[in-house]
């Protein structure tokens, strides 16, 4: 699990900073703050998801813990993020092109 | 207005966020393979079983995330009966199950290892291995006098009944039989393919059946009486009577028949560290972030 969890991390980093880097966002420190963010939520999104996927369905835990990582994280870019002008908006694309690369690395 | 913009794209990535959720493992294909991340790797090499194993391991068997995996999701106790999907054989030569789960967990798998268990004898694997000992009749079972119930087996010997007809049936309608087995104790085995829906070996010679577990059928309706024969027991309060059918597609799996599910535990024993370990890593890093950021004046 430690292995699948580490994996994923540097997976999110990766892509994360990748997207931020594409809608220009340079500064340094919010670029920082997207990894520590990440690092909140991450591990805990898939230790959950790793955790229950025997008892229960994806259709319920894989959106129900998307969705409390990117509360946590518009939350925590709308308070100390200074470049980030649309933090909610930014979570939620942020989050949707990391898992939307990979699932496609995963099932492609 | 650019609020309102902002919101309508989020609502619009949020519906494609669930609908990626929603997407589950589903093949067009009848059999739903696995999808865990061993099996995709190792698809190749994995042979398609569909059928039942039974538990011999006196300790049990253990369900494994992977094979060679040290984390253990449960544990299924001796004698209990295990679907297995695909089997896969390791360069050692340790043989490995593995279940694909179904229904809401579907997308999930489960693998075992193939020492602690057996292969479950059923009526394809015994034509396999008797194919040359039975022998193809057409004839018919139609005997002058009967009484109780003729029951039906999987396969010659097994220990369970797995449909029973009544002698009323019998009496009025001959039952067809295709292939004839004779045991090496010289008990002489008849197969029909169909019988008023029903299907499978019975004993030409049916002798006084004692105490036939009855397979399909909840225990204690169904009693054998001190000769044999099959009745159903009376209720314990005054209730309707309740006709018990066999399953009316027995090679489709009931339910919970051969499901890990039920022996998957939820414990945060081997994990628990991990998880500890996540929530020392949310504590750091939200700490250390309320230190070294200020919160911007909007």
């Amino acid at each position: 699990m430690l292995r699948s969890l580490v994996l994923s991390l540097i997976l999110t980093w990766l892509l994360e900073l990748a997207f931020a880097f594409l809608l220009g966002i340079r500064r340094g420190k919010d670029l920082l703050l997207i990894l520590l963010v990440n690092l909140i939520t991450n591990p805990a999104v898939v230790y959950l998801a790793l955790t229950f996927r025997y008892f229960l369905p994806s259709w319920f835990l894989i959106p129900l813990l998307e969705s409390l990582a990117i509360g946590v994280e518009a939350l925590y870019y709308r308070s100390y993020a200074l470049t980030i002008r649309h933090p909610w908006l930014f979570s939620l694309a942020a989050n949707a092109f990391s898992y939307g690369i990979g699932w496609l690395l995963q099932h492609g | 207005m650019k609020r309102k913009r902002e919101w309508t794209i989020i609502k619009i990535i949020s519906a494609l966020i669930l609908f990626a959720g929603v997407l589950t493992p589903v093949r067009a294909d009848v059999i739903a393979e696995p999808q865990d991340p061993f099996y995709k790797e190792h698809a190749e090499e994995c042979t398609y079983v569909g059928q039942y194993y039974r538990v011999i391991a006196v300790k049990g068997a253990f369900l494994y995330t992977a094979p060679q995996s040290a984390e253990i999701l449960g544990q299924v106790p001796q004698g209990k009966e295990i679907w297995i999907d695909f089997t896969y054989v390791e360069e050692d030569g340790d043989s490995w199950g593995v279940q694909a789960l179904e229904g809401e967990l579907a997308g999930s798998s489960v693998w075992l290892n193939l020492a602690d268990l057996q292969v479950e004898m059923n009526d394809a694997i015994f034509f396999k291995e008797h194919q040359a000992e039975i022998e193809q009749i057409d004839e018919v079972f139609a005997p002058e006098d009967f009484s109780g119930y003729l029951c039906f087996y999987e396969y010659p010997g097994a220990d369970s009944v797995y449909e029973y007809t009544d002698a009323e049936s019998l009496l009025e309608e001959p039952v067809t039989v295709n292939a004839s087995f004779t045991t090496a104790t010289g008990e002489i085995w008849l197969h029909t393919p169909y019988y008023f829906g029903h299907q499978g070996w019975f004993q030409r010679d049916q002798p006084v059946v004692e105490q036939a577990p009855l397979l399909n059928y909840q225990r204690g309706h169904i009693l054998a009486a001190e000769d044999g024969t099959l009745h159903a027991a009376p209720p314990l309060t005054p209730q309707p009577v309740v006709v018990l059918t066999p399953e009316t597609n027995r090679t489709d799996m009931p339910e919970e028949r051969g499901s890990v599910r039920q022996y998957i535990a939820f414990s945060f024993s081997k994990d628990g560290l991990i998880g500890g370990l996540v929530l020392l890593v949310i504590a750091v890093t939200s700490g250390l972030i309320a230190v070294f950021w200020k919160k911007p004046k909007r």
